[in-house]
């Protein structure tokens, strides 16, 4: 018997105008407990592809379900309760502190004008423990660093208490440190907790490293997929992004990717 | 616990309790100042002049709410703290209609085939249906086009408003200029009154309602739309609220300016950023500042020695200076 | 194609020849004005072969279309100067008419200022004079002045009440000291109660019931307004006046034009203060 699929993706055509398809057919299967990475080069889709998946674009060819259920069917509150998503730059208009922005991920479980009570108050503050942000409960993001607006965020949503994470390249802006923790973090998520999670990468290396699962994609097309000892090598990573690179060995799993 | 860092408070939970205590208090606020304010006048005390300031005071907390809530609703939509009711084209629609009905008609002949109000309340209405018209696209509308079509259409109003007055005698330039500054009449017709006020007090149920939603516009659209928010429909709902609830305030008042801007941006500074909490307070703090500025013109012109007093010229000498103090004070506050 | 341009450009320069016709014979001093109060009083004179410019709200009783030079607010220096007027009579600072001047320095620019109804009689004497009738001047000044000094002798001795009149009813705008307003009702034998106010203003609900008028009157347009006025002016019951029924609505528009139409004005005004013999309100 296979493992439990929570989000398969098949076909996937999308275009924003006419003429100019951004997918072209992209398949992706991201399964429990699982950490999937998807890698490629600027302008290659990996964004289009992520939203699609959250239910925000319509894809014009190809299907996408959810534990087995066509994703259109769910309705916007129950979709909420399932995927969860961390966008690239942590950013709140307003002067909300942590605990209120994480508080907000409850909305999809709370009634009439989101009111929030004990038991979303433990949630969130677990999920605020988990990332470790849980002393900077009554701060705003504009008082806290990359890492620690990021880790909020991830806090934020957990607190969706989803069974699938969709993070968009979490770690561009972080430090070397912050990096790890985030990566480190993404782990535990899958492993520990069951979910389903799924990073837009731009950090080869830190993917191979991390990752259970890698997909290259370029120009909207999947290029490999699988695990990263298949996926990690010099003729895939060179169609990928153009460029040729070398592969170089450490004493651990998997060699550093360098570019020539 | 979790610790808290020096200078900063627990944050306090919205929940059920908190916001009722809140309603509880301003509502009880706004009922005592209405009360009081019905017994200060010029005109000795009798049951009609106090019917008649009574329904002038609740013609100035509908719109006080109503201008408030709005604008409060405005800027969270479009993430822009310089929004206001008026960005939407209502003001100088309504401006228009009260010109075309007015002078236009009278040089045909048809003068005075409906009131004022009703000539605010149509253009208003109409020019909020071009905007929407102009800025929608399959259904969607984007903040920044949003604001720019009402940019266009206001500067339009603005030159055909102009082109009207060409056109009109002094008196009606006069009583027109009179209109524009904002101000109570004390000729409202009651029924309309009670529908404008119904209006915004559905407006203003809606945008409590849609509090939480609002709160998450602020993680972004794609973020918002992940936690549930249903962003293109929560767009166009408070485009077309805020729109009624604008037009029912110009209709019985005229363009009463700096309430739709300064006060959600006051109560923000008091209360924080949470729009449920917001909701309550611009509501009522707008409805009690508009009563308290009303009272001024009613009996400030004696002083002057002039008539009466449009209140939109109180609004604005009054809150300026006050804002000003909040913004000086918090800035105090908050860490370098 | 061609029988519709040329359709069109007979169209448009037509009526312009004809207007040319009765601007271009007009007999020397060509005057140009640029206040209704004054358009008002060159026909009142009798004077109106002289007009040939007028502005976008004068009133013109002979059906003759005459050029628009400006509004309230602006001067076409063009349209004037192609009219070739000899004098403007202006109530507007004649620092807007600089240009005009520059162009041609032949033209004379009086200013006439119409306030009261003293500035009423002696403009008519002005306007006459300058169109070179001085006598029919005097003799309009002479008719103006019996006139209301006619209606001061009917109401002398008289109790004086108190008096409001409204302009308008949405705006409840009335005219305070150094008005035409307020002299009509001092003449007409009233107390104005707008007069601890100076020059035009505005009245609150509160305040009409504060001053306790005797007697109201406001202009309204005619129609579906005058109804509306009459309703809100009706609705303030702790006033005498709408106590006592003796609420007016008048809808001529000139009543607020200063012209010598005033007297007579005037005199209504006397006989809606002094009834003879009972009140009752009634419309003009």
């Amino acid at each position: 018997m296979s493992d439990p699929h929570i989000l398969a993706a098949k076909d996937l055509v999308f275009a924003y105008e006419l003429d100019r398809p951004v997918l072209r057919g992209v398949s992706l299967t991201a399964a429990a407990g699982k950490l999937l990475c998807v890698l490629g080069p600027n302008g290659s889709g990996k964004t289009t592809l992520l939203r699609c998946l959250l239910g925000q674009l319509r894809p014009v060819g190809g299907e996408i379900r959810l534990d087995d259920k066509p994703l259109g069917r769910y309705s916007r509150r129950g979709l909420a309760r399932l995927m969860a998503y961390v966008p690239q730059t942590p950013q709140s208009a307003f002067a909300f502190t942590v605990q209120e922005l994480v508080l907000m991920s409850r909305l999809s479980h709370t009634g009439l004008l989101g009111l929030v009570g004990q038991h979303d108050l433990a949630v969130a503050h677990q999920a605020m423990r988990m990332t470790g942000v849980a002393e900077l409960a009554d701060r705003t993001l504009e008082e806290l660093s990359g890492g620690e607006a990021q880790c909020a965020m991830v806090a934020r949503a957990l607190a969706q208490q989803p069974s699938v994470m969709m993070l968009d390249e979490p770690t561009s802006h972080l430090d070397l440190r912050n990096q790890l923790v985030v990566n480190r973090m993404m782990q535990r998520l899958a492993h520990e907790w069951g979910m389903a999670v799924v990073c837009i990468s731009h950090d080869v290396n830190l993917a191979a490293r991390f990752a259970d699962e890698l997909m290259l994609m370029r120009a909207g097309e999947v290029v490999a997929a699988g695990e990263a000892s298949a996926v990690i090598r010099e003729d895939l990573l060179e169609q990928t992004y153009d460029v040729k690179v070398e592969l170089i060995p450490t004493g651990e799993a998997m060699p550093v990717v360098r570019a020539k | 616990m979790d610790t808290n860092a020096p200078g900063h408070e627990p944050t306090a939970v919205v929940n059920f309790r908190s916001l009722a205590v809140d309603l509880g208090i301003l509502a009880a606020l706004a009922a005592g100042v209405a009360i009081g304010c019905s017994f200060i006048g010029i005109a000795r005390f009798g049951w009609t002049v106090w019917a008649m300031r009574l329904v002038r005071l609740a013609t100035a907390a509908t719109v006080g709410a109503a201008l408030a809530t709005a604008g409060m609703a405005l800027q969270a939509m479009l993430r822009n703290p310089l929004a206001e009711p008026y960005i939407l084209g209502v003001s100088t629609g309504a401006g228009v209609g009260v010109l075309v009905g007015g002078v236009l008609a009278g040089a045909i002949g048809l003068a005075g085939w409906a009131s004022e109000p009703i000539l605010a309340l149509v253009g208003a209405l109409a020019t909020c249906l071009v905007v929407y018209g102009i800025a929608q696209r399959h259904g969607h509308l984007d903040p920044y086009v949003l604001l720019l079509s009402g940019v266009i259409v206001n500067v339009f109003n603005g030159a055909l408003m102009l082109a009207i007055l060409l056109v009109a005698n002094p008196n009606d330039i006069l009583n027109f200029v009179g209109w524009g500054m904002g101000q109570i009449r004390d000729t409202t017709d009651v029924s309309l009154l009670v529908v404008c006020a119904a209006a915004a007090v559905a407006g203003w149920g809606v945008l409590l309602v849609r509090g939480a939603a609002f709160n998450a516009l602020g993680l972004g659209d794609d973020v918002a739309a992940s936690i549930g928010v249903h962003v293109r429909r929560l767009r166009v709902e408070t485009f077309a609220v805020a729109a009624v609830m604008t037009a029912a305030a110009v209709a019985l008042a005229g363009p009463i300016g700096f309430v739709g801007l300064i006060v959600p941006h006051a109560c923000r500074l008091l209360v924080g950023p949470d729009h449920r909490r917001l909701a309550v307070w611009c509501g009522l703090v707008g409805a009690i500042f508009l009563m308290l500025a009303d009272t001024l013109c009613r009996t400030a012109g004696e002083w002057v020695a002039v008539g009466s007093v449009p209140v939109g010229v109180i609004t604005a000498l009054a809150g300026g200076p006050f804002f000003i103090f909040l913004l000086r004070r918090r800035s105090r506050e908050a860490p370098l | 194609m061609k029988r519709f341009l040329t359709a069109i450009v007979l169209l448009t320069v037509l009526p312009s020849c004809h207007e040319q016709a009765a601007v271009r014979n007009a007999p020397s001093p060509r005057i140009v004005s640029f206040s209704p109060a004054i358009t008002a009083m060159i026909f009142e004179l009798g004077l109106s072969d002289h007009l040939v410019g007028v502005t976008t709200q004068d009133v013109q009783p002979d059906g003759v279309r005459r050029p628009v030079v400006g509004d309230a607010f602006s001067v076409n220096d063009e349209a004037v100067l192609s009219v070739r007027p000899d004098v403007l009579l202006v109530q507007m600072n004649v620092d807007r008419f600089a240009a005009v001047r520059r162009l041609d320095p032949n033209i004379r620019i009086e200013r006439i200022t119409i306030e009261t109804l003293d500035d009423i009689a002696a403009a008519l004497e002005q306007i006459a004079a300058l169109a070179g009738q001085r006598q029919k001047g005097l003799d309009a000044r002479k008719t103006f002045q019996d006139a209301l000094e006619k209606v001061r002798q009917r109401v002398a001795g008289k109790p004086r009440p108190a008096v409001l009149f409204l302009t308008d009813y949405q705006s409840l705008g009335t005219g305070g000291r150094d008005t035409f307003v307020d002299q009509m009702i001092q003449v007409a034998g009233g107390i104005n109660v707008a007069e601890k106010y100076s020059g035009w203003t505005t009245m609150t609900a509160e305040g009409i019931m504060a001053a306790a008028p005797e007697v109201l009157i406001c202009q309204v347009a005619a129609g579906a307004e005058a109804q509306r006025a009459k309703k809100f002016l009706e609705g303030l019951k702790d006033v005498p006046a709408v106590r006592d029924g003796r609420v007016y609505l008048v809808t001529d528009r000139r009543w607020t034009i200063p012209c010598a139409a005033m007297a007579s004005f005037t005199a209504d005004l006397a006989d809606m203060i002094h009834p003879a013999g009972g009140g009752g309100s009634h419309g003009h």
